[in-house]
């Protein structure tokens, strides 16, 4: 305790103070809720704008005139085709990152020669800008000639950003991993793959929907890479920033709030999913105990 | 079995993921490869050309001219929205092919201001790239680099309500005026946004350029450090880019005055404040932009209906809605004649008639030769 | 004995459809970024000559270096709030709320707006901080203020507002993880040995969150000097930081420029990970101590 200045606090005790940092903190907390969900709120009020509103307060009456704007189509503004693709794009994503994450978590497990390098190259993904990867690999496809497109350029550099996610998920996963689970089945017979399907896939489970989730949502959002690998068709994140550019109306507002409720509904989805198996593995695990 | 159990799953993804292969004919039956602004690739134009010919039109969207331009080198695009001397300079880069005017019956109802440069034999030519001069590739006028297909003559948009101005009439130099400091919002874009400085300056005696279109590096060097300064003061609430920014900003009476497009002034009118579009003092800003057809097409036939459908009348009369000029005179036939008379004749309209303002242009939109360095410069001031 | 044999030729060829992923999407990309960067004359063409001049031209503009240097300076200042704001809310949800379930909600609720669009997030943002929006028509509700206060909107205190409310739960995330391994039973033991509350958090707590404390601010500091969107939205087209510098000569077609710009901004990055990764070691993340 050498050093610290004489304040004098006034005489509470240190259980007193503990509850005081408790309600400091806690205020901070709640505080900082309200500052994130705020805007949000704001945005799904506005959404319910009357036909003349603006992007701003007043609202000038409520009506869902503006999501009916967004079910109708029409050539300059029309939501459905880049929701569709980016769903798609995300899907796909979400896939090659569990089947290349779960096998580059197992190669590290395998201490090959030269994974401290691999680990790196994997990091790149996270570390490297989207605007600098996405401007580089245009202008490598334009050297190539190779034309840009939503299900081909844009896939391949979305998979670039969601891996590493995916990737350091199933590492910690396999890093908490108990080896000895798996050393029991391959004493007991098994082949190496299938002691992996059958006892080390089940338990990691989770480290797997965690990096589909990641892979789904990253590529959902991504927008950065997306711009310049592209085609003529966009994504939903492209589609909104296109919209921006042009006429800001509670309409792009409708399009926030239906994303929210959509991913307030899949994370929920996941998460009580995650729980269950979550249960269901440690309940094994203590019966065997 | 375990490696083999891996590289099958890792195939089977790929597999997933290949590129679809598409054969070109297929992917380019029936679709028209568009870059346009926000002001032309609309919803009702686009609409009526899917209608009327069954061609899909895709739109690529961009402020820029020189991003337009610079797509027809990275993507496929047919018909490109530009003006007379991007078209020059895109046809030096030969990104355009020649568009052959007798294949566009409407050619001779062109307004003479686009076919010969002036409105009138006696009125002003105006500084810069006018495209009646401009656009034409040969002596025997049959070949052009682009089509033109409407035109204004831009001044600035203020809201009524907070600013007075005699007669309508306001100098560029209001632009600067510190009394709308922080209510004040210029477009982004590097040469336009510069031209629009340079005039507000040289209306306030700052700048004596000798061509306002096309200045020095020392002009621009002047003009940004101008800029810079009114940054500094807080001067900019916004700058702007697609028009429904602008409307966004002067509907909520965010900024009282702006160097505005037509559309704008129209749209914020309607939402009921008091929008006008003031007469310039020292002259309009002329413009006039029309489709190029890219020398990489692949679709030429589509290419001339497109431009034939501009040419028609119907784009013009929807145009002229939001207070655009159609070059070719035939869109009475679909618009409202008092609409008529409101656009063209200046009944009840900012700054009169189309012969009014033909008569007052002081400059046309130019792409200076020096791009880069106003582009280099630009970038500063928005770091700055 | 585990699924995978170590040093064995299983474990580097699982590795290898990530690795090749990651070389050619982005280190090929950026590779050519650099090489770009160092092209001479006008032309896109591979024959371009090599020079320095882009470089030359860079350095000797003082706004830019200017631009560099502000950039890097509101990323730290961003940092050391969300770090702050982070660790609070944090050290609140693992320490000083009991109830499981509370604890749980009160993470989701900060999860959640993540898995929302970052660029929905951002827009939101304006109708919240403009002159008619929100927070200025609840302080003239509440009096604290005659007129709307307009510095919310279009300037960087808007920016460094809308970022702090996306960035900090990065910076708070991993610190949570890393509090929740801190086992009860050191805080006690310390405790009874007579430590003030303070002390046990300074020497106790806080050194073993570190990791988790690094981890979150790199996260921030990649994002945020990546980040564009929200400069560009709610900046109102009026500031530029490193990253819009990038798209805005992309925009003006000067690919030399702006390839300049964009190694420029790798570098930075780069610097800042190693110097991150010099303090933790994230191999061993969520490894058993």
């Amino acid at each position: 305790m050498i050093g610290w200045p004489r304040i004098s606090w006034p005489r509470i005790s240190w259980k007193g103070r503990l509850s005081l940092t408790g309600w400091v903190l806690g205020a901070v907390t709640v505080i900082f809720l309200a500052y994130q969900w705020l805007p949000i709120f704001t945005l799904g009020l506005l959404s319910f704008s009357g036909p003349t509103g603006g992007t701003t307060f007043p609202m000038n009456g409520a009506s869902f005139h503006w999501y009916e704007e967004l079910w109708r189509a029409t050539v300059m503004n029309d939501f459905k085709p880049p929701l569709v693709r980016s769903s798609l794009l995300a899907l796909a994503c979400a896939a090659t990152t569990i089947v290349l994450s779960v096998m580059a978590a197992q190669a590290m497990r395998g201490q090959f020669r030269g994974n401290g390098w691999f680990f790196y190259l994997m990091l790149l993904g996270i570390m490297a800008p989207g605007i600098l990867v996405g401007f580089g690999f245009a202008i490598m496809m334009r050297l190539m000639g190779v034309e840009l497109s939503w299900d081909t350029t844009t896939f391949l550099v979305q998979v670039s950003w969601t891996l590493p996610f995916g990737f350091l998920t199933m590492l910690a996963v396999f890093n908490r991993f108990d080896k000895k689970v798996e050393e029991a089945a391959l004493t007991l017979g098994a082949s190496r793959l299938t002691a992996f399907r059958r006892i080390t896939l089940p338990l990691v489970l989770p480290g797997v929907i965690g990096a589909g989730l990641f892979g789904f949502s990253l590529s959902y959002d991504e927008y950065a890479r997306s711009m310049f690998t592209t085609g003529p068709d966009a994504t939903l994140p492209l589609a909104v920033m296109a919209q921006l550019d042009r006429q800001l109306t509670p309409e792009i507002y409708a399009v926030g709030t239906t994303t929210t409720i959509f991913s307030l509904i899949a994370v929920t989805l996941f998460t009580l999913a995650f729980w269950a198996m979550r249960r269901s593995t440690s309940l094994r695990k203590s019966s065997s105990a | 079995m375990l490696i083999r159990r891996r590289l099958l799953a890792a195939a089977g993804a790929s597999v997933l993921a290949a590129p679809a292969i598409r054969s070109p004919a297929h992917a380019q039956a029936k679709q028209i490869n568009l870059a346009g602004a926000s002001y032309d690739m609309r919803e009702a134009i686009l609409g009526e050309f899917g209608k009327r010919t069954g061609i899909t039109p895709r739109p690529f969207v961009n402020p820029s001219t020189q991003v337009r331009v610079d797509r027809l080198r990275t993507a496929p695009v047919d018909c490109v929205l530009l003006d007379a001397p991007f078209a020059a300079y895109a046809n030096g880069e030969k990104l355009l092919q020649p568009i052959d005017v007798s294949r566009l019956p409407n050619w001779g109802k062109l307004n003479p201001l686009l076919k010969d440069g002036r409105a009138t034999p006696t009125a002003p030519l105006g500084y810069g790239a006018n495209p009646g001069r401009m656009m034409y590739l040969d002596e025997a006028r049959t070949k052009v680099s682009f089509a033109p297909m409407f035109f204004q003559m831009d001044s600035i948009g203020y809201n009524a309500s907070k600013i007075s101005a005699e007669n309508n009439t306001l100098s560029w130099g209001e632009l600067f005026n510190p009394k709308w400091r922080g209510k004040v919002a210029m477009f982004g874009i590097d040469w336009l946004g510069m031209l629009n400085a340079a005039m507000g300056m040289r209306a306030l005696g700052l700048l004596d350029p000798k061509d306002i279109s096309n200045m020095t590096e020392k002009e621009v060097d002047t003009v940004v450090a101008f800029l810079k300064e009114k940054k500094k003061e807080g001067h900019f609430r916004a700058m702007w880019k697609a028009y429904g920014e602008l409307v966004n900003l002067m509907a909520s009476e965010e900024v009282w005055i702006a160097d505005a497009w037509w559309p704008v002034v129209v749209e914020v009118a309607s939402k009921g404040i008091p929008m006008h579009y003031a007469v310039a003092k020292e002259g309009y800003r002329a413009w006039c932009n029309g489709y190029g057809i890219a020398a990489s097409t692949k679709n030429l036939d589509a290419c001339y209906e497109w431009l034939n459908y501009w040419m028609e009348g119907y784009p013009g009369a929807r145009q002229s809605e939001i207070g655009y000029f159609s070059t070719v005179n035939n869109y009475e036939k679909y618009l409202d004649p008092k609409l008529v008379k409101e656009v063209y004749g200046g009944e009840g309209r900012d700054g009169g008639s189309l012969a009014d303002r033909a008569e007052r242009v002081f400059v046309w939109n130019t792409r200076p030769k020096n791009l880069e360095y106003y582009t280099e410069k630009w970038n500063e001031f928005l770091a700055a | 004995m585990s699924t995978i044999r170590v040093r064995s030729p299983a474990s580097y060829w699982l590795a290898v459809p990530a690795a090749a992923w990651m070389l050619g999407v982005v280190v090929v990309p950026i590779v050519l970024l650099v090489w770009v960067s160092f092209w001479g004359g006008r032309a896109f063409s591979t024959a371009s000559p090599l020079t320095f001049d882009n470089y030359a031209r860079f350095f000797a503009n003082q706004t830019y270096v200017t631009l560099a240097l502000s950039t890097i300076v509101h990323t730290a200042v961003l940092m050391l709030v969300t770090g702050v704001l982070g660790y609070c809310i944090a050290y609140f949800l693992v320490m000083k709320v009991k109830s499981p379930f509370w604890r749980s909600a009160l993470f989701l609720a900060f999860i959640i707006p993540f898995w929302t669009s970052t660029l929905i997030r951002a827009i939101a943002w304006v109708p919240f901080l403009g002159v008619n929006g929100v927070i200025n028509q609840t302080l003239m509700f509440v009096g604290a203020t005659q007129s709307p206060i307009e510095a919310f909107l279009y300037s960087r205190t808007g920016i460094t507002m809308a970022q702090v409310s996306l960035y900090t739960m990065m910076a708070a995330g991993p610190v949570v993880y890393m509090l929740n391994a801190v086992a009860p039973q050191w805080r006690e033991a310390a405790m009874t040995l007579k430590a003030t509350p303070i002390t046990v958090f300074w020497r106790i707590v806080f050194p073993l969150t570190l990791p988790g404390v690094v981890i979150g601010q790199v996260l921030v500091f990649l994002n945020v000097m990546s980040d564009f969107a929200t400069v560009a939205t709610i900046g109102g087209n009026k500031h530029a930081l490193l990253s819009n510098l990038v798209l805005l000569f992309y925009e003006g077609s000067q690919i030399r420029a702006a390839s300049v710009v964009a190694v420029l901004l790798m570098i930075c990055m780069l610097v800042g990970v190693v110097v991150a990764l010099r303090v933790v070691d994230i191999r061993r993340l969520g490894a058993e101590r």
